[in-house]
Parts: C-alpha cells; structure tokens; sequence
C-alpha cells in the first residue's frame, strides 16, 4: 500500500476527527475557517482528497447527529485546492464509521468508510453529490491483515492509499485476500461500482502475498507482489507485475532476483504520462541475503519497456560509487557518521529536465537508551515493558540525481535534525529495509509531502526540520514555531531552504497542497475553531 | 530579506544624536506639511475617524436604554413572558457593547457628522422630538439595521454602495420607520410567545434527553416557528419601504433617484465596481525592474471544476428580506404616481463623503488585517482620485505589510482565498497578491514612493517608510518614524501592525 503521511510528528496534535456541534457554517475570511468545533479527537476526520498523484482538494468529514440506534448522519465538506468550499455531501452512516479515504477521478468521489461493527462501505458520488453506487464488505470477509491496516492508519493518523482512479471510469483498489493462506487482490470498480475486474493470487497458493499498487496509467497498471512461505518468515520474494488496465490480465511478470543471483526490492517506481519506459529503483543483495534481516549491497535502477522487457540495468554500491559522492560532500562529521551506516527511505522520485531525483531520507537501527532503561526498570519492579531495545535514528535528507543515462551524477545531502521513533518490542530483529516501512507507516519519518508543477516543471518537497533556530546573521538565534524544509527541483537544478513558520495557534499542523504551498490547519481551543490557510513556500 | 534582529546598544552620544534628529526631523516636517497644504489646497487628504473601544457615556447610555426598554416591557407583561422580553434587552445591551469593544462603532468625525446631519433631516421632517442617535459601523456589507433603541446603525459598506444621497436617506427613513414602527419590540415578542410557549418548550425539553435525531427533530419543532417568524419579517421590511418612500418626498429628496438601490441590494453579491484592475500600470511594476509574468499569468479556475449551484427548498421561504425585485416593483408601483424628479442633480458633496466612506474601509481592512481589501479599495480610490494622499500612502503601506507577512509566512491570514461576491476579477487580483514574493512586494512599495516624491521627502508620516526601514535594516530611521507615526492619534491601524513588527523583530534602540 502507499503510505503517505499527512501530519507532522513533531506536532504532538493527531489529525483528527473534528467533532461539530449542529450544524457547521464555512466561512468566507482570510483563510477558511469552521467555526464550533467543540474538539478534535482521533485521526481521520479531514484529508487530501487525490487524483492520480495530484492534490486536487480536501474534505472534512464531521459529525452531525444520531439518526436512530444503528446510524448517524455525517457531513462531508469538500474545498478545492485553494481551500474554497466547493460541495457539501450529507450522508447517513452506521455510528462509529470513520471516513478511510476520498479518491476523485475527474467524474466520481469514491468515499472509502470503515465501521468496527458493519465493515467497509465504498460509496461514489458524482461531482453533484448524487449517489452513484456503493460496495459493501462484511465485516467478517475483511482479511486481518486489511483490518490491521486500517486500524494503524487511524491509530498513527496516517493516510494509506489504497484506492486509485482508473482513468475517469472507475476505481483499483488493492486488498488483502482470505485464501488458503493471506493473498490479495486489485479490484477494478467503475463508478457505479460494478466490479469490472479482480487480479489477484492463487486461491489455493501457499504463500502470503501481498501487492503494492505503483502507477496506474491508460497502457499499464504496475504492482510490486511480495510472496513469503509464513506470516514470521524473514525470507521474502519480490515480483514486478504489469497489468492491463482494461481486463485485469497480468501483461508480464518481472521478477526480481533471486536467492542465488541476489534479490532485488522496489523502493519506487516511475512512469511518466506517455512515456514508454518504467523507471523501477530499489536495493539489491549478496546471493544468499535476504532484504527483510539482510543489508544490501547498494542501490539499483533498473529500466523496462511496457511489456516489461528489461531495457537498462545500474547498480550502484553504498561503499563504491555512493560513498564516493558521501565523500565529496559530507563533511567530517557527517563522514564519521556515515561509517556506522545509514539507510535511506526514499519518498519519492521526480523527473526533471531529462533527469530522475531520488528523494530519501536517511535512517538507521541504534540501541535505544531510553528503551534499555525502561526495560530495566520494568524489571527491577518485576514488571515487562514494551519497549524495544532499539530505535530508529531519522536523520538527513538525501536527493540522489541520476542522468538520462540512468548514471548516478550527484548525491546530496540535505542536513536537518535527528529524531528518533522507538520500535515495540521485537521489531529490533527486522533489517532496515523492513523497518523503513514500519517507520513510515507510522509518520516517524520528516518528509511531508512532494508537490509537482508539470507544466512548470517545478517539484517541491517538503518535510519538516526539529532544528527550529533561524538562521540570521546575528549572532542570536531565534526559533520559528516549526521550520519547514523545502527541496525545490527546477528545471533540473536543486534548492534547498529553511522556511520558518509562525502561528498563534497552540495546536496546527501541515497537509498537502498544491505545488508551491502548503496548507496549515490551526485549531483555537477557546474559539473551538479550525482555520486552514494556504502559505507560499518558495518565491 | 535582511530583517536580522537588532540589539545593538547605542551609546549616550548616540542618543544624544539620535533625539536632536528627531527633533530637527519634526521642525522640517512640521515647516513641510504645513507647505504641502498650502500646495496642495485642493488635495483631499482623509483623517480617519478615531477608534473608540470604551465610553463611559455611550456605555451608561446602553444600560439606561435596556432599563427603560424593560420597565416599559414590565407595565404590560410579567413572570416568564417578561423575563424573556428582559433577556433579550440585556442580550441587545450586550451586541452593543461588544461591536463598542471591538472597535466596530464610529461615533464622530466628518463622516459621521454627515450621516447623523441626514438622520436628523428625516426625523425633523417626521417631527420626532427626541433625538435619534446614528452610528456607523465597520463593516463592508451593504446593510443597515434598527434594534429598536431609538438608534441606527449604518454599514460603511453600504455608503460605499449607494450611488447618491436620496438613496442614502431612503435606507435612514427605512430603518427609523422599523424603530418608530417598533419592529424590534414586536420580534421580541415573537421570540417570547415562542420560550413561554408550554407546548413547544415541553418538546424542545424532551430532545436534550432524546439520544437521536436532535438536531432534525429541532429543526421540525422550529421550522413552522421559524417560517412565520421571517414572514413577520418579510412583512416589516414592507412596511418600512412604505415609510421610507413617504419620508423621502417629505424630507425633498426624490425617490426616481433611489429607485437604484434595489439594484444595488440585487448586485450586493458582487463587488460595486467590477472593471478589471489594471495592475501593471497602476503598480508600475515595469519600473521595479522584475519579473512579475508569472504572478500575472492568472489560473483562477478550480482544481474541481464549476459545480452546479443548488437552490435550498427553504430558501424562498427562509428570507428575511422580500425578494429584491418585488421590493422594487412595489416602489415602482408607487413612483409612478409622482411626477419625474430632474435626474441631474449635483451630487459633489455625497460623492465627497462617499470617498470618505471608502477611507474607513480601508483602515478598517488594515486593521483587521485584511490586507486583499485593503489593497482592493485603495487601488478603486486611487483611479478616480489620484491626488488622494491618504490612498497614495495606504498602498505602500499594504504592499510592505504584506512583503512583511510573505517572510514571516502569515500571509495566508492576510489574503482571501477567494473573493467574498465570487468575483473573478477580484480572483484575479487575490491570485497576483498570492503569488507574488516579499522583495516583489518590497519593490512595489519602494517604486511607489519614489514615483510619488511628496510621500517620502516632505511627510515621513508615511508608514510605508517605516517597513521599509525595517527591510533596509535602517533602524536610526525606523525610530525616527516610529516616534512621528505614534504622535499621529488618528492612525492608530498604523500602530498596531508597526508595534507588532518592532516586537518580533526586537528592534532596540
């Protein structure tokens, strides 16, 4: 699944369900602002709402009343991309329902709702607000394992993807399967929520697989597969499926590596609008390692055609070639840093001027101190903690550029603050490849959000910097409420700056926005308001 | 941007240096802008009416009124029907007193002396004895209300609409025949009939322990309540039409020529002037010497598309005003039987206070921070009064604000998202404001004033100096100014923002 998270960690504010008293009024001011929301209690009640990639607008989805024992009525309100309320949708849901996602293809919203009791409920609209059809899942259908991603996306009030537009006719959502053992499926709906088709696994397969939708695009659906023998095993596959978007057939299966030639992981893919080549980027192993308790070797960049034929393949190694570019622009602290090892994350991948940016962010397992104490102490009291012996130490930002010839050209680094993420107990054991997944499943990481202008070529990204001090050239340092960090690609060529943000609010928070800004929501506890304005990052 | 704090400690003799600056500053300024009024004789220069956010009088007059109103309400009611009508006195004397505290209520000054001269034409002409007292309020909604306190309130807003005097005194006869009609009183009893209705309070009870449908049922409890409560009021607006036509001719105005306001109300959701603001020549944004293509290059459409508008069921039936075709048609109905007024009157003097009118608007929007208006109607203001001084200041200073706010990231507090009346000329210039960049903004204020040499070299009372001051690192200026501007009483939405700049930027002396 795409995990993108929305809010910021360092804030300690939840995204949260905006709890309305009666009726909710948008007004039109400086920036857009609901007024009597009495709290803000868990994740999910507002979100991005995204069309291929793209941030197209928002939705706030509150509380409005009890209908009768089983329902309540909702309201979802819609803004676009410059925070204009544009719809409001009135909807009566099971009580306890929790709105997962909002996906939008141009024609339909599909409304993605979660009910502990009844299930999953999957509603379209078109841009009226008149239903168009609905999907329903059983509670005791749903796999465990698409249960628990749903749980963890409300829990840590982070967004996981799980639905993209096929174009403007319908919908692929990618699933957990309750075959002979856990398996999944993409099911291709269209917006009156006919199932069109379902790609999956074997019923009868003994493996657990699992599918990570990467690009849909009018030619090809692309997925990376995942096969294990058991839920605990650490030994893993990684398949690279292209499928036809129009019937659900698999067009070819890419396979990456093995255990005797080395195994290869996706980290990202890339497949322009058009474009007749897929650009996949990923970590390669020593024959005989493997990438969930293993540390690889390097990176990769492998390039196929549409039917899946490999067209072009680079490696590059963390001691040879990406050391070499560390070497030249670290300096000696972080050169003594690097010695004990970083791994990178990466968020995302941007093509500019003929050339691909490699967005990561660094990280590595260390031995937590706090996490050791507490077990101690835990034990001096007889009691357990859960608390892992170790923790992830999230550090620099990382751009890697590569040239058309897919030639590593440049690997900078982007300093910012250490934060840590402590792991719960057993998770010390998994290798740093998995637990990069772990770490951005639940927003450890800095990283925001990425932006893109196409047409302007110009791509933004954003995360977030613990280093609050400006920098002035006084010799006092003054601290911003927040500093943003800001990546900026144009036209192939890399700035970074540090954007200080100020607010009156004690409690706000960044969501995604459209290219070159980003959207902060304020909560005033005293006015029980919620504002959300648009800020200009870079000039 | 150079804003870098300043802490350097200055010694006696810099002092020393610093205060004889000042004070040979202010002799040159004083020689100067007595010059520049013997220059520029025919020059309108605006002086903002002051700020009053406490009165001990208006205050006391407040709480004597709601006394009055409630020993009047006890001669005929009594129990719960008279603690209800009590309720809503004190809740009036509140709304008063809080619009007072916010700084919403003009209570003198030119404008002020103005409409009040109006009002007491209308209630000469009615032969009221007693005094009906006028307010002004800050806003920029065209509207205008009565609460029934024997005093009238009138929107800025709707000064800047109006198109003549005639129209300007209908609205004043309209809204005393809602006070001498007692319009507010019968509302309030309306809402009494409604808190010691037994039946419909037993209901109302019932759902607070009702665990569903609360809001719906309320509304079904409310709604009949409700739809003959805004008939009553669509009823009154009637009856104050007619009172106001009556008044009109009496007081010798002509209602052919304030037939137009029921366009205005009509095109209240829309901006008055819907021209397309000519930014590059009126920002000479050729001179700064920078690229403003981009910013220029408006795409105001949506991310979501148009979406179709939905007319709610209720609407029609919810309004508290007559719909305003029918308003007209009814006043039509009823000028037809007069003759023709000449339609050339000379309206110099309405048009004169008018400007005024737009003048508090735009210190109203700086203050409250709303930068996009104010830059809106000083750009307005500008085009029909180039020689207007106070506009001629107020765009730097707005420009430079927002320069300020564009670094310290807040100026998504400052610029709308969109325009109030759905305009998409306004659009177009909320995107450029948007878009552009703190130094862009900076250049616009610094090409401003050099354009206009009066500002900068004979009044530093020009707040835009002040910003600049601070982007230059010029701190000697900056409190040079700082002193000139503080002993200004009536800018005082300069001081606010300067203040907050010279906190944030602990500039010291």
């Amino acid at each position: 699944m795409k995990n993108t998270s929305k809010s910021n960690r360092l804030i300690k504010m939840p995204l949260a369900i905006v709890a309305l008293f009666m009726w909710a009024n948008i007004g039109i001011c400086q920036s857009t602002s609901i007024p009597n929301v009495l709290k803000l209690r868990s994740a999910k009640s507002s979100g991005a709402i995204i069309e291929n990639d793209k941030l197209v607008g928002y939705y706030v989805f509150f509380f409005k009343e009890k209908e009768d024992r089983k329902n309540s009525t909702y309201e979802i309100q819609i803004f676009d991309d410059n925070l204009n309320a544009v719809k409001e949708i009135a909807i009566t849901r099971p009580k306890r329902s929790y709105l997962l996602e909002i996906v939008y293809n141009e024609k339909a919203f599909i409304l993605f709702f979660y009910d502990s009791k009844t299930g999953y409920e999957f509603i379209t609209y078109d841009r009226n607000g008149k239903q168009l059809g609905n999907h329903k899942v059983d509670r005791k259908e749903i796999p465990r394992a698409d249960l628990a991603l749903s749980a963890s996306s409300l829990n840590s009030g982070t967004e996981n993807v799980t639905i993209f537009p096929l174009g403007s006719k319908g919908f692929v959502r990618s699933s957990y399967t309750k075959n002979k053992k856990t398996g999944y499926n993409l099911i291709a709906f269209d917006n009156k929520m006919n199932e069109l088709w379902r790609y999956g696994s074997a019923e009868d397969s003994k493996l657990y697989e699992s599918a990570e939708i990467s690009n849909i695009s009018d030619e090809v659906i692309t997925a990376t597969i995942y096969k294990r023998k058991g839920a605990m095993s650490k030994k893993m596959d990684a398949f690279f499926h292209l499928i036809n978007p129009k019937d659900g057939t698999l067009i070819k299966e890419v396979p990456m590596g093995n255990g005797s030639e080395g195994k290869l992981t996706v980290l990202k893919t890339y497949l322009a609008k058009g474009s007749d080549k897929i650009i996949l980027i990923g970590e390669y192993f020593k024959p005989g390692d493997d990438f969930l308790k293993d540390k690889s070797q390097g990176l990769f960049v492998r390039e196929i055609d549409m039917s899946g034929n490999e067209k072009d393949m680079k490696k590059f190694s963390w001691d040879g070639d990406i050391a070499k570019f560390k070497n030249e622009n670290l300096t000696e602290e972080d050169k003594k840093e690097a010695k004990d090892g970083f791994s990178i994350f990466f968020h995302d991948v941007i093509k500019s001027d003929g050339h691909y940016f490699l967005i990561g962010e660094q990280f590595r397992k260390q031995v937590s101190a706090g996490g050791v104490a507490m077990n101690v102490l835990a034990g001096a009291t007889g009691g357990s903690s859960d608390a892992a012996a170790f923790e992830i130490r999230v550090s620099n930002m990382i751009v890697m550029e590569l040239d058309e010839s897919n030639e590593l050209i440049d690997f900078k680094v982007v300093k910012k603050k250490r934060t840590s993420v402590y792991l719960q107990k057993g998770m010390g054991l998994y290798s740093s490849a998995f637990l990069g997944y772990y770490v951005k499943s639940t927003g450890g990481f800095d990283y925001s959000f990425t932006s893109n202008d196409k047409e302007k070529n110009k791509h933004t990204v954003v995360y977030v910097d613990a280093n609050r001090k400006e920098e002035k050239d006084d010799k006092a340092k003054e601290k911003s409420d927040v500093m943003l960090g800001v990546i900026q690609i144009e036209n192939g060529k890399i700035e970074t700056q540090r954007i200080p943000i100020n607010t009156d609010a004690k409690r706000f928070w960044f969501e995604a926005a459209k290219p070159g800004f980003v959207t902060i929501g304020e909560y005033y506890k005293k006015e029980k308001k919620l504002d959300f304005r648009l800020e200009k990052l870079t000039y | 941007m150079k804003h870098k704090i300043y802490y350097l400690a200055r010694t006696k003799t810099y002092d020393i240096r610093l205060t004889s600056r000042i004070f040979y500053l202010l002799f040159f300024v004083c020689i100067n802008s007595f010059s520049v009024l013997i220059a520029q004789e025919e020059v309108r220069c605006f002086e903002p009416s002051r700020l009053v956010v406490e009165h001990e009088g208006l205050e006391e007059r407040a709480k004597l009124i709601c006394t009055n109103s409630c020993k009047a309400a006890k001669q005929h009611y009594s129990g719960k029907y008279y603690r209800a009508l009590k309720e809503k006195y004190e809740a009036r004397e509140r709304h008063f007193l809080s619009m007072l505290e916010a700084g919403d209520l003009i209570i003198d000054g030119e404008l002020y002396d103005y409409v009040q001269s109006l009002v007491d034409l209308v209630v000469n002409s009615l032969q009221i004895n007693e005094k009906r007292k006028l307010y002004l309020v800050r806003d920029d909604s065209p509207n205008a209300f009565n609460i029934g306190d024997d005093q009238l309130y009138i929107h800025l807003g709707l000064i800047y609409r109006v198109e003549n005097e005639d129209q300007l005194v209908f609205v004043i006869a309209h809204e005393l025949g809602h006070n001498e009609l007692n319009h507010y009183d019968s509302t309030i009893t309306r809402y009494a009939d409604l808190v010691t209705n037994d039946s419909i309070q037993r209901r109302i009870k019932a759902i607070k322990y009702q665990e569903y449908r609360t809001v719906s049922t309320l509304n079904e409890i409310m709604l009949p309540w409700l739809l003959s409560s805004k008939e009553k009021s669509r009823l009154q607006e009637r009856e104050a039409d007619d009172y106001g036509f009556n008044v009109l001719e009496k007081c010798g105005y002509s209602p052919w020529r304030a037939t137009g306001l029921f366009d205005i109300f009509e095109n209240s959701l829309k901006e008055r002037d819907t021209t397309a603001l000519d930014l590059v020549n009126l920002l000479n944004l050729e001179q700064t010497g920078l690229d403003f293509s981009e910013a220029l290059d408006t795409v105001v459409e949506s991310s979501l598309g148009i979406f179709k508008e939905e007319k709610d069921t209720l609407e029609d039936l919810l309004r508290t005003h007559p719909h305003n075709e029918e308003r007209k048609a009814a006043f039509l109905e009823r000028i037809s039987e007069i003759p023709k007024t000449n339609e050339d009157k000379n309206e110099e003097r309405f048009l004169k206070y008018r400007s005024l009118a737009e003048g508090e608007l735009i210190v109203n929007a700086l203050y409250k921070g709303n930068l996009d208006r104010a830059i809106f109607y000083s750009l307005r203001l500008y085009e029909r009064e180039p020689e207007n001084l106070f506009v001629r200041k107020t765009i730097p200073f707005s420009f430079a604000y927002l320069g300020y706010e564009k670094k310290k990231r807040r100026a998504g507090k400052r610029i709308a998202n969109q325009s109030p009346y759905y305009d998409s000329l306004y659009n177009y210039m909320l995107y450029f404001l948007r878009e552009i960049s703190p130094d862009q903004c900076f250049s616009i204020a610094q090409v401003w004033n050099k354009n206009h040499p009066d500002l900068t070299n004979l009044d530093l009372a020009n707040a835009s100096m002040i910003m600049m001051d601070v982007y230059n690192e010029r701190y000697d200026d900056f409190w040079i100014r700082y002193h000139i501007e503080r002993e200004r009483s009536r800018n005082y939405y300069v001081m606010l923002i300067i203040n907050q700049i010279k906190d944030e930027e602990y500039i010291k002396k």
